[in-house]
């Protein structure tokens, strides 16, 4: 049981007795009753009293009373008092008095795990009022009555609000906590105690000790580092060090214990709670980062901060330098199209110089110390690009102390800089924090480790507890190596290991201890000696070795099901792997097996979260391209061709997609089926503006409009795919919540989804694949990471991927590696060596965490092939000795009939050719899915050009003008230079604050176009056409020349610069060849590339370009036949226009023109009927 | 959160142990002092913060301070000083406080609120000096005088002292360091402000005169 579900059921135990029965009382009755019971007395008092001192409200235990603002509404009061109830309730001996921003009775249980609530949440005080918050929330409307009242009573959310006089929001969150989150059993819950293996009850839990655990519990004097192998019960003996403190006089404020996560930090103050629960509040618990925004926010006028101290997440960093990237004169990280990825490539870069302490001066002297030791053109390469780096993170400084803001390193580094610099400071953390606990030391980086120096001084009273081995952040800086500098960090310190392990049986505990042996981490610690207190369990660590990735799953599969028939609940096994992508396909293929998963997977792909982006984008996109994915849902079921239809018809009278389905003759030109799909959904979004928060939208038409939940949840007994759909839905609105990073003054939905789109672009939104801690308790095999698994145990636990390739995973050179000397791996570590060290070791590290998970069963699988590519067994299994047995050809289970391919579309064919362009059969190489939204459908969605893209029309337009320059001319430098000028009024970046910077990045590529075709006649460029797979697909060079000798040279024209094109796409293909076949051996073919001036002859072999034709050749028969599938990808899909709607298709036919389709869709420019807030213009795929 | 009331005879031993224990504070003579006066474990750890940040003062900071003092427990009395004004434990004339509602239950202040016909929100504005003593009608500080068993001086003295931060170790309160956190009101106004009935207000302006 989470401790907010402890909360929940003592703010049910006083709506009970409050209630007394009547189902029928108002909020403010209730609070009432409930303040009364306790002995309290309500006093609402004017805003200005000075009790109030400018709080909401005010608990004051010293005359047992509550004093709020008597202006605020009865429907807010009553949560208001319930607030102050909740801290009478949960938070012993304090008097509180709660501002405006504490109380906000509709605030989820866990704040979203992305961006800077990672850190904020749950600070001491956030926690608190968070607590208190959902007291509030269970007291006025307890999660059973809330279910019953919407599921039995069919009330909505506005009915129970009114009904019983509370805020809309609150109700409408706990119908999200109570309908989304699956009910947990009411008994008293039960753990294992990792000491002993027997059941004991958490409220009367007493901590054993073996002798261990007490030495290490009861240490005085000295610095200790405590090495604590898997299971060996490491919380346990914090958590007992602290109650020893405690109980041995030493004042609970004066401790202050420092965890890796949030979540830990919560865990710990639990734990400590159920042993002394007065004090454990007063411990001040929680990570490195938070502590140093602590101290940052007490001391803000010390380093030129705000008191709010304002912390980027990666998200806003890159916002902020996005426009600057083409103002910083870069070579080497120039990447204009997308800036965001390079920059977040750049900013990592930079987060790792944090972690080491290094900032922007120091980086840049160790990279102008590259460059006098260059020696070729590589290492002098690497110095440039290092350089380059050091200058964007001194812009980057520069940036942050203007808008007076810090990013996550921040919050480490510069407190720790502020106490190095500040004795009196220091004193003064030394003295009020006295007794100083770290969790997770192994993964304590170099600047956590000064920081841990600053606040802990000599050390004397510092206790340390990790394990080198499980050490498995190395991205983050974290490194076993600290562990090994700890008797240097802290001189006169003693190491102590725990002896004995709970959690698995001797066969585990053996082999984990066989593999660490060799791993490298081991080096400098205590040689791994567990005894195993379960003893031997008969049941041996097996591998199975299967053909290929889809036996593994069914080998899985197999597995899973045998141990389920003995007695191993699904709930008790995991499946562990080292990529999410892995993990998905497994989920996927276990749930095809029938097996019950719980495993959430990319958020944002998952289908109830994309019905609710494609929902949403009804309101920030004019086009109203969101229809194409809520036609599809059941009740509105509206045709595909009356989804055109009825797109088309907006676009054509100008209107926002979202106003015509609302206005008068809406159906025209549509079935009756079509017309009464979207009068419902009209009906559904009645009254929801474009101007309405997202999570008003989703919540109105989830709690209130449509029966999309009750769909869900199917009468109350939900299926397991249900369940999850559920659990997502949760995840997502609580996302919805948070704050949106960028986005100007567009509507919020819009915002919104533009947020999303770059969190999943730079894969910040990984941290929402994590289950939701109230709905853990499901039946289901649990799906992790091995990252993710770190601190959980299994009884059953399967370890796919044994192989080259799989685990350990492959290296991956990094785009801005640390420069020489700024990570110091020993004296010969220069370039990537010591992040390739650094990999490998994680590998190591993960491997043995992944095993040690395991209580009784361990099962490796290892497939000999993927693709047509052989594949070696992992050299993890070489390094366990002896080793283990491999089975061949184990039991297996194989997915049902029902198999998850997609569906063609139906399209009807209008009579004639079939003609396509070049560019419609490279697009369905990218993506079928998008190429039929874009190309057959003709779907837009509207997207906002950044200033380089704006730029870049620009210069496209002056390209257009060269191809229709008359045949037999010379280039018209002004006439083409005065179509630059026109177009950079009409479309450029105008306004922006570094127009002039685009503007002579501009002239530079313009120059380059002109200077390539000065002199030469031109002629003009016909189209070539292809016969491929029964189409003619036109293909049109930019530019022709004919020569003196009577060749011709055909050019086409990128921007960009040369870099390592070759020239040898499909398009190249097809282009050789249909010049081949127009102008015979006399042609040229070629690309310039306007960046750099380059070109890049195209000439293939006779041999690629049949291969090419032949693809195109398929691609065209695929096309005709309506196969459109979708290929997702991380990177091009958040890119991708369609990423809210795919691959959703209603059902119905679809007519299609194959001869004049794609010239038209492609050609169409329109601009948004509506008046957006900011510049927004619709737009096919580009 | 509201201060735990503290009582300065005990306080001023706990401060006595601490600076007779060593020349500096430390962690280990602080631990030692706080385990021997845990109730008063937050004013032991501000005052020995501010005593280290006193000894490490440059020279000529403070002048007048450092002037008036015994040089060889110079930061000792600067700390002291500071630190009870902070507290609010002295008076404009230095000298030192007693809280009268000091050690008070709930219970206890609900029953002298009774027998007063005083409100909650009286008493606590009464307890915590947030009602300008000046206005205070002169029967009522001697009611209140007996009901807590002080001196009509002892209140009077109580209530003419800066208003208590109610919850000045809220860190939020005094990071957005709220002007009117130490404000006071007439007593005229925080009766018409309390949830008396109109005869109980009526009597109570009455007095006020």
């Amino acid at each position: 049981m989470d401790s907010f579900e402890i909360v929940r059921r003592r703010a049910q135990q006083w709506h009970d007795a409050a209630a007394n029965g009547d189902t029928s009382i108002t909020g403010w009755e209730l609070v009432q009753r409930a303040a009364r019971q306790a002995g309290y007395g309500v006093l609402g008092l004017v805003d200005e009293d000075v009790l109030l001192s400018g709080a909401e409200a005010v608990l004051d235990r010293g005359v047992a009373a509550i004093f709020f603002k008597r202006s605020v509404p009865e429907e807010e009061r009553c949560a208001l008092v319930a607030h102050e109830l909740g801290h009478l309730a949960l938070h012993e001996g304090a008097s509180a008095s709660c501002l405006h921003d504490d109380v906000d009775v509709s605030a989820p249980d866990e704040p979203s795990p992305v961006g800077i609530q990672r850190i904020e949440a749950y600070g001491q005080r956030e926690r608190t009022e968070l607590q208190a918050n959902v007291f509030a929330r269970e007291l006025l409307l307890p999660r059973p009555l809330a279910r019953r009242l919407f599921i039995e009573d069919s009330l909505r959310a506005r009915e129970i609000a009114a009904q019983r006089v509370l805020p809309l929001d609150l109700v409408r969150q706990q119908l999200c906590d109570a309908l989304l989150i699956p009910e947990e059993d009411e008994e008293v819950q039960v753990t294992q105690d990792p000491a002993t293996q027997e059941p004991v009850s958490q409220d009367t839990q007493e901590l054993r000790l073996d002798p261990s655990q007490r030495e290490a519990a009861e240490h005085r004097g000295t610095p200790l580092l405590l090495e604590a192998g898997p299971g060996t019960g490491k919380t346990r003996t914090l958590v007992a060090r602290i109650v020893h403190l405690i109980r041995q006089g030493v004042e609970p404020s004066s401790i202050l214990a420092l965890t890796f996560s949030n979540k830990a930090a919560m865990e710990l103050t639990d734990r400590v709670a159920e042993q002394l629960p007065d004090e454990a509040p007063l411990i001040w618990t929680g990570t490195f980062h938070a502590f140093g925004l602590e101290l940052l926010r007490k001391h803000h006028e010390l380093v030129g901060l705000e008191p709010e101290v304002r912390v980027l997440d990666r998200s806003d960093a890159i916002h902020i330098l996005e426009d600057r990237l083409p103002t910083l004169g870069l070579r080497h990280h120039q990447n204009l199209y997308e800036p965001a990825l390079e920059l977040r490539e750049i900013l990592d870069a930079v987060s790792r110089a944090k972690d080491e302490l290094v900032d922007a001066a120091r980086y840049r002297e160790l990279a102008d110390a590259m460059l006098e030791r260059a020696f070729d053109e590589q290492t002098q390469k690497a110095a440039e690009r290092a350089r380059e780096v050091a200058h964007v993170y001194r812009v980057y400084e520069q940036t942050l102390k203007t808008k007076k803001a810090v990013d996550f390193g921040d919050l480490v580094m510069t407190p720790t800089r502020l106490l190095e610099q500040n004795t009196k400071l220091r004193g003064g953390v030394q003295l009020r924090y006295r007794h100083v606990l770290v969790d997770e030391y192994q993964d304590v980086n170099r600047a956590s480790a000064r920081f841990l120096q600053m606040i802990a001084g000599s050390g004397q009273r510092l206790w340390v507890v990790g394990d080198a081995r499980q050490s498995i952040y190395r991205f983050r800086g974290a490194s076993s190596a600290n562990m090994g500098l700890f008797s240097q960090d802290f001189p006169r310190s003693e190491r102590k290991a725990l002896a004995v392990n709970y959690r698995s049986g001797t066969e585990v505990v053996w082999l984990f201890s066989s593999f660490s042996r060799s791993m490298q981490a081991s080096r400098g610690q205590k040689a791994l000696d567990l005894t195993a207190q379960r003893g031997a369990q008969g049941t041996r660590p097996d591998v199975s070795v299967v053909p290929d990735n889809e036996s593994e799953t069914s080998a899985i599969a197999g597995r899973i099901r045998a141990l389920e028939a003995h007695g191993v609940p699904l709930s008790d096994q995991a499946v562990l792997c080292r990529s999410n992508t892995r993990l998905s396909e497994i989920a996927q293929g276990l749930e095809a097996r029938g097996i019950s998963v719980l495993h959430l997977g990319s958020l944002f792909e998952r289908d109830e979260v994309r019905d609710m982006m494609a929902l949403l984008s009804l309101f920030g996109d004019s086009t109203g391209a969101g229809l194409m994915r809520i036609a599809t849902l059941p009740g509105y079921d509206v045709p595909l061709e009356d989804v055109r239809t009825f797109l088309q018809g907006a676009r054509k009278s100008k209107t926002v997609a979202l106003d015509a389905l609302r206005a008068d003759g809406m159906g025209e030109g549509l079935s009756p089926a079509g017309i009464e799909g979207l009068r419902r959904l009209a009906l559904d979004l009645d009254g929801l503006e474009r101007s309405d928060a997202p999570w008003t939208i989703l919540a109105e038409y989830l709690f209130e409009r449509s029966n999309y939940i009750t769909r869900i949840l199917g009468n109350g007994e939900p299926s397991a795919e249900g369940r999850m759909r559920a659990v997502g839905l949760f995840q997502f609105l609580s996302f919805s919540r948070g704050p949106v990073t960028g986005g100007g003054r567009s509507y919020p939905a819009r915002r919104f989804l533009e947020h999303v789109r770059r969190l999943v672009l730079l894969a910040e939104e990984r941290d929402l694949r994590q289950i939701p801690a109230p709905a853990l308790h499901l039946d289901a095999v649990r799906l992790l990471t091995i990252h993710g698994s770190k601190g959980l145990e299994f009884e059953a636990v399967h370890i796919p991927s044994l192989q080259t390739g799989g685990i350990p995973s492959q290296f991956r050179s990094q785009r801005c590696p640390p420069p020489d000397g700024m990570i110091t791996r020993g004296p010969d570590a220069i370039g990537e060596d010591p992040v390739r060290a650094d990999h490998h070791e994680e590998e190591e590290c993960l491997f043995f965490v992944a095993l040690s998970r395991a209580r009784t069963h361990l099962h490796l699988y290892r497939s000999e092939s993927a693709g047509s590519m052989k594949r070696k067994g992992s050299p993890f299994l070489q390094m366990i000795v002896p080793r283990l047995p491999e089975i061949q050809g184990p039991v297996r289970v194989e997915p049902g009939e029902n198999g998850s391919g997609e569906a063609d579309v139906s399209l009807v064919r209008a009579a004639g050719d079939i003609e396509l362009r070049g560019g419609d059969v490279t697009l369905y190489d990218r993506c079928p899915r998008r190429f039929f939204y874009s190309r057959i459908f003709g779907l837009r969605a509207a997207r906002r050009d950044g200033a380089f893209v704006k730029t870049h029309r620009c210069l496209y337009e002056v390209i257009d003008a060269l191809r229709e320059t008359p045949g037999g001319t010379v280039l018209d430098r002004a006439k083409l230079r005065q179509r630059f000028d026109n177009a950079w009024q009409r479309r450029g970046p105008r306004g922006h604050a570094f127009e002039l910077q685009y503007r002579v990045l501009a002239e530079s590529i313009l120059e380059n176009l002109l200077r390539s075709h000065d002199g030469v006649v031109l002629e003009k460029p016909e189209p070539l056409v292809l016969e491929s797979g029964g189409a003619a697909i036109h293909l049109q060079p930019d530019v022709a020349i004919r020569r003196p000798d009577g060749s011709v040279l055909l050019r086409l024209i990128r921007t960009g610069k040369k870099g390592a094109f070759k020239g040898e796409d499909m398009i190249h293909g097809m282009f050789q060849e249909s010049a081949r076949l127009q102008y015979g051996d006399r042609v040229t073919l070629e690309v310039l590339h306007l960046t750099d001036g380059g070109r890049t002859e195209i000439s293939l072999s006779e041999r690629k370009v049949g291969a090419r034709l032949e693809k195109s050749g398929r691609y065209v028969r695929r096309i005709v036949s309506g196969h459109f599938p979708a290929t997702p990808d991380p990177v091009s899909c958040p890119r991708c226009p369609f990423f809210f709607v795919c691959p959703a298709v209603p059902s119905g036919t679809l007519r299609w023109d194959p001869a004049m389709a794609s010239f038209k869709a492609n050609s169409e420019e329109e601009t948004a009927s509506d008046e957006p807030l900011d510049g927004e213009a619709p737009s096919t795929a580009p | 959160m509201t201060p735990t009331a503290k009582s300065p005879t005990d306080l001023q031993d706990a401060f006595d142990e601490l600076l007779t224990l060593g020349e500096q504070p430390s962690a280990e003579i602080l631990d030692q002092v706080v385990a021997r006066y845990p109730e008063h474990a937050a004013a032991l750890t501000d005052f020995a913060i501010e005593w280290l940040a006193q000894d490490l003062l440059p020279p000529g900071e403070d002048e007048e301070l450092a002037a008036a003092d015994d040089a060889s427990s110079e930061s000792v009395q600067r700390a002291m000083q500071r630190f009870r004004e902070r507290l609010g434990q002295v008076d404009a004339a230095g000298g030192q406080l007693v809280d009268p509602f000091d050690g008070r239950t709930s219970e206890d202040l609900a029953k002298i609120g009774v027998d007063l016909d005083l409100d909650k929100s009286l008493m606590a504005k009464l307890r915590d000096r947030k009602i300008d003593g000046a206005t205070v009608p002169p029967q009522l500080v001697e009611r209140l005088a007996l009901a807590l068993v002080v001196s009509a001086a002892a209140v009077t003295a109580h209530l003419n002292a800066q208003a208590r931060l109610h919850h000045q170790q809220d860190f939020k309160m005094v990071q957005q360091d709220k002007p009117e956190a130490g404000a006071k009101e007439s007593f005229a106004d925080a009766v018409r402000n309390s949830s008396l009935d109109d005869e109980s207000k009526e009597r109570w302006l009455a007095m006020n005169g």
